[in-house]
């Protein structure tokens, strides 16, 4: 091939396509659309990282956010936090660097593929050219060390740029790093930075953020837990969960010699008895050594799991919020009239992969959104402990709520109710819809158990709400009683021409029957007193024919009535 | 314990005593149960239709034995209970001091008490709820109606508080039977027999015929719809008196209702008919019978009237041959007459010759 003729230079351009390089020209692969949705994702990834490397380290997350307005659309965000900071020579790698130290394990966790951190980089130095400015405080051979650095991402190369470093006085361990941006906006939206960390605490109630925002209000969101959440175990893949991909990949990478040990350690719920029957069935030689595995027989494997049955996967890979945890962290920041959580048994869909579902409902005090200076109710959706507050409508979540008919646990307006539902989906493999990884696929056996987890919660608000109408009732009640009863035995008294009695026993024990009638407790007695009372009522004319209802005066009295005891 | 003190007391002062003591009584039954720690109820007896029966052996009627409860433990009867309460404590006042008070006033005055009234019907039932609980009449609690009691004229000698009245010499529409005929004692009476008849129109004839002479007879004129008064009035003649009572009305239902309502009472006041049914009055007339017999001029029934014939020939009221008889015929001949009718032969002769045909049907 001629080297002046136009077109590709299979050598230089093909092959010098970092995963920055792909990134930078496809940045909405990153979740980076949109100025609002841009912040957000930021302060996603860098709150989300900050969380695992302080868990990972048996440390109770502490991040403090600064985010200073310089001009439109133009911001610094200052971002440190109290985890075990990074080691100089992993800095850059870890901020610069797309994939590294990627973890494709099967595990439970925040975070994305490794890009987070460095896509902001790579965001902050696409809008505004400015370096990256970090400090790592870190432990090494039990000393602690500091080390302040400026630097650049090289984005065809996939590497870091050094352009300045010192060392810095370390006193405790901790990442700082402060980035710029141009192109995206603040926003107290739902969408927005703030509501994501609101969100984000409430899902991490063991966790302590402070926030300045670019007004330079500070919002201190405090600690409601002090436990750090046990770390989630890898678990091995069920066979239900796999694809013939899947398999060929063990294939490739396994240390085993043949396809039977292969797929035994490979595979969790997977006996060398199984092993024989898949071999019946599809007449493959499960004493082939793994690297010589055909597309097909993977594909044969792999229909023949689902045809199989297996138990259900092992779940103890799986580490929810804790029912306990999420009310601490509602209570912290809604501070609710009412709060109830539910941490539900692991289940699975699609016949293999295992899910927890927690949910939670706040209702009064300052749960749900402001809206219009009135109160609306809010779905707040959780996946593996991170907020997802983007696309809403095509999630699980969503729709597993939205089809509770709420009529029926005495909510007739749910929009317009202070109400916030919190739910949480855990799984080693969350069945995300789109790359942006913000809502959840509606897979009937999800949408199952987010629906009864919370019409759980919502038969209990319902006993709350009926309960405090009924306390209400009984004040309004037992103060007709108190007020009556006094006046209607003096005048007893003095018809009877008797002294006045010791009443406080009768008054005691009407204002207790009546709570008892509030309560149901004896509807049948009251339902016979108040047929017996339209028997006295009844009205008849002078030839003895029942006068016709609505030509009744007694009606709009009655109504009357009722109206006093029902306002 | 009112027969025992029978002796030496009026009739008024009987009344009186007897009310009074039942009025204490329903404030000594809810002090005694709040002493007894239980939560007091007042049974009232049921006015609905259900309750109301026609009492063969009394010929009128009765309430039944049905009754509901008002009771201190019930949000929604406890105000009326109280309500009982003050208007017993307010009629026990009036019937201490001998006075009335019309149902509007004590309206009026529940003002000032602690559980006051919102409206007159209101007030109105809490007032007829004690008068069945009692079951004495809202005129011995000196509850007195607005409506106007009839015309009585004729030989009788009334006492109406001191003043004695004769009421042949009341001038010539006769004496106002008051709502307070219960505290009217008769002192003296030259009569044998009480003619009601329905209009004044009728009246005013027969006074000036000077029937009342005549056939020796008190001349009652009804006013349509006899109020409680002049039903209580005629009762007493006719029981403390003994005289017979004879009723003259128009030949239509109507006609023959007021005087149904005389003689029997009426479901809606079941309650007191014990006080206002004359079991013993008897119909005069204008009869079916009257109407082909006298050939008098009629008009001719309406769909109403036809209507309502119906329901009177299955009402137990009726239920004996002559009404039976009478309410078939005029179906058949669908044909009523006014009382004034007999006017076709002269303004003189239904006191010259329809009455006195009548009295001796009727006496012999």
């Amino acid at each position: 091939m001629p080297e002046n003729e136009p077109g590709l230079d299979w050598r230089n351009d093909f092959k010098n396509l970092t995963p920055s390089e792909f990134f930078r020209k496809n940045k909405q692969m990153l979740g980076f659309t949109g100025k609002i949705r841009s912040l957000t994702i930021v302060f996603h990834e860098l709150i989300t990282n900050s969380f695992d490397a302080a868990e990972e380290a048996g440390i109770l997350p502490e991040i403090d956010i600064e985010l200073k307005r310089i001009d439109k659309e133009h911001y610094i965000l200052r971002h440190k936090d109290n985890g075990p900071g990074i080691p100089e020579d992993y800095v850059m790698r870890v901020y610069c660097s797309m994939f590294a130290g990627s973890k494709f394990r099967n595990i439970q966790s925040r975070g994305q593929q490794g890009l987070g951190c460095s896509g902001c980089v790579l965001l902050s130095q696409m809008t505004t050219g400015k370096p990256a400015r970090v400090i790592s405080c870190y432990k090494e051979n039990g000393e602690i060390k500091g080390v302040k650095m400026k630097f650049q991402m090289d984005v065809k190369n996939n590497r870091g740029i050094l352009m300045e470093r010192e060392d810095y006085p370390a006193e405790s361990t901790g990442v700082c790093i402060e980035l710029q941006f141009k192109e995206v906006s603040y926003s107290l939206a739902e969408q927005g930075a703030f509501e994501y960390i609101r969100r984000t605490m409430i899902g991490n109630p063991h966790a302590k953020i402070t926030f300045r925002d670019p007004s330079g209000h500070k919002y201190i969101f405090k600690r409601a837990a002090d436990i750090v959440p046990v770390l989630p175990k890898e678990v091995l893949p069920h066979p239900k969960g796999v694809s013939a991909d899947d398999i060929m990949t063990m294939a490739q990478n396994t240390d085993s010699r043949r396809y039977k040990s292969m797929l035994t350690s490979s595979l969790s719920r997977m006996s060398n008895k199984r092993v024989d029957e898949i071999s019946e069935v599809t007449g493959i030689d499960m004493n082939k050594r793994p690297k010589d595995m055909t597309f097909q027989e993977a594909e044969a494997i792999v229909h023949c799991f689902k045809k199989m049955k297996f138990m259900a996967p092992p779940t103890d890979g799986l580490i929810p919020i804790g029912s306990d945890q999420i009310e601490k962290g509602m209570k912290q920041i809604l501070q609710p009239e009412f709060v109830a959580t539910i941490t539900r048994k692991p289940v699975t869909y699609q016949g293999g992969v295992s899910f927890i579902i927690e949910a939670g409902l706040a209702y009064g005090g300052n749960a749900g959104r402001v809206v219009n200076e009135q109160r609306k109710s809010e779905i707040m959706r959780f996946a593996n402990r991170v907020p997802l507050t983007f696309d809403a409508g095509s999630c699980a979540i969503t729709e597993a709520l939205k089809s509770i008919d709420w009529k029926r646990y005495g909510l007739k307006d749910l929009d317009n109710t202070p109400l916030t539902l919190f739910v949480n989906i855990i799984s080693t493999q969350v069945p995300y819809l789109s790359t942006g990884k913000q809502s959840v696929s509606p897979e009937p056996e999800i949408v199952q158990e987010i629906r009864q987890a919370t019409m759980k919660l919502a038969r209990k608000l319902q006993k709350h709400i009926r309960a405090k109408k009924a306390a209400k009732e009984k004040e309004k009640r037992s103060k007709v009683f108190e007020e009556y009863v006094p006046v209607i035995i003096e005048e007893a008294a003095k018809l009877g021409e008797t002294g006045v009695p010791e009443y406080q026993d009768v008054l005691a024990k009407v204002t207790k029957r009546a709570l008892a009638e509030l309560l149901g407790e004896t509807v049948e007695e009251e339902e016979e007193e108040e047929e017996l009372d339209a028997l006295i009522m009844e009205e008849v004319d002078e030839f003895g024919h029942v006068v016709e209802e609505g030509q009744s005066s007694l009606d709009t009295f009655q109504e009357e009535e009722e109206e006093e005891f029902d306002e | 314990m009112v027969k025992v003190e029978q002796e030496g007391k009026s009739h008024k002062e009987l009344r009186k005593e007897y009310t009074y003591n039942k009025l204490k009584g329903l404030g000594q039954e809810i002090i005694e149960e709040i002493e007894k720690q239980k939560v007091p109820s007042i049974r009232v007896p049921s006015r609905g239709t259900g309750n109301i029966v026609y009492d063969d052996a009394k010929r009128y009627y009765v309430l039944g034995d049905r009754y509901g409860r008002r009771s201190l433990g019930n949000v929604k009867q406890i105000r009326k209970l109280g309500q009982m309460v003050y208007v017993a404590n307010f009629c026990k006042d009036l019937v201490a001091r001998e006075k009335t008070a019309t149902i509007r006033e004590m309206y009026y005055v529940s003002e000032g008490w602690g559980i006051s009234f919102k409206t007159q019907q209101e007030s109105n039932i809490v007032g007829e709820d004690l008068e069945v609980t009692l079951g004495t009449t809202r005129e011995d609690l000196g509850l007195m109606p607005e409506e106007d009691g009839a015309s009585v004229y004729g030989d009788i000698t009334l006492l109406d508080d001191d003043v004695e009245i004769n009421a042949a010499r009341a001038g010539k529409s006769g004496y106002t039977i008051s709502p307070t005929i219960d505290q009217v004692e008769f002192l003296d009476c030259g009569v044998e027999r009480v003619i009601a008849v329905e209009t004044m129109g009728m009246f005013h004839r027969m006074v000036q015929e000077n029937a009342n002479k005549r056939f020796n007879t008190l001349i009652v004129g009804l006013k349509g719809q006899a109020a409680r008064a002049t039903r209580r009035f005629i009762k007493r003649v006719n029981e403390e008196l003994g005289l017979p009572v004879y009723i003259c009305n128009d030949g239509d239902p109507w006609g023959f209702h007021i005087a149904q309502v005389i003689i029997s009472g009426s479901a809606k006041l079941a309650h007191v008919n014990h006080d206002l049914a004359t079991p013993d009055a008897k119909f005069m007339g204008v009869t079916a019978s009257d109407i082909i017999n006298y050939d008098l001029p009629t008009d001719k029934l309406k769909d109403v009237d036809v209507m309502r014939l119906k329901e009177l020939a299955k009402d137990p009221r009726y239920k004996n041959d002559f009404w039976q008889t009478e309410i078939k015929k005029m179906l058949k001949i669908g044909k009523k007459a006014e009382q004034q009718s007999f006017s076709k032969y002269g303004l003189e002769y239904v006191v010259d010759t329809y009455f006195p045909q009548k009295l001796e049907e009727l006496e012999n």
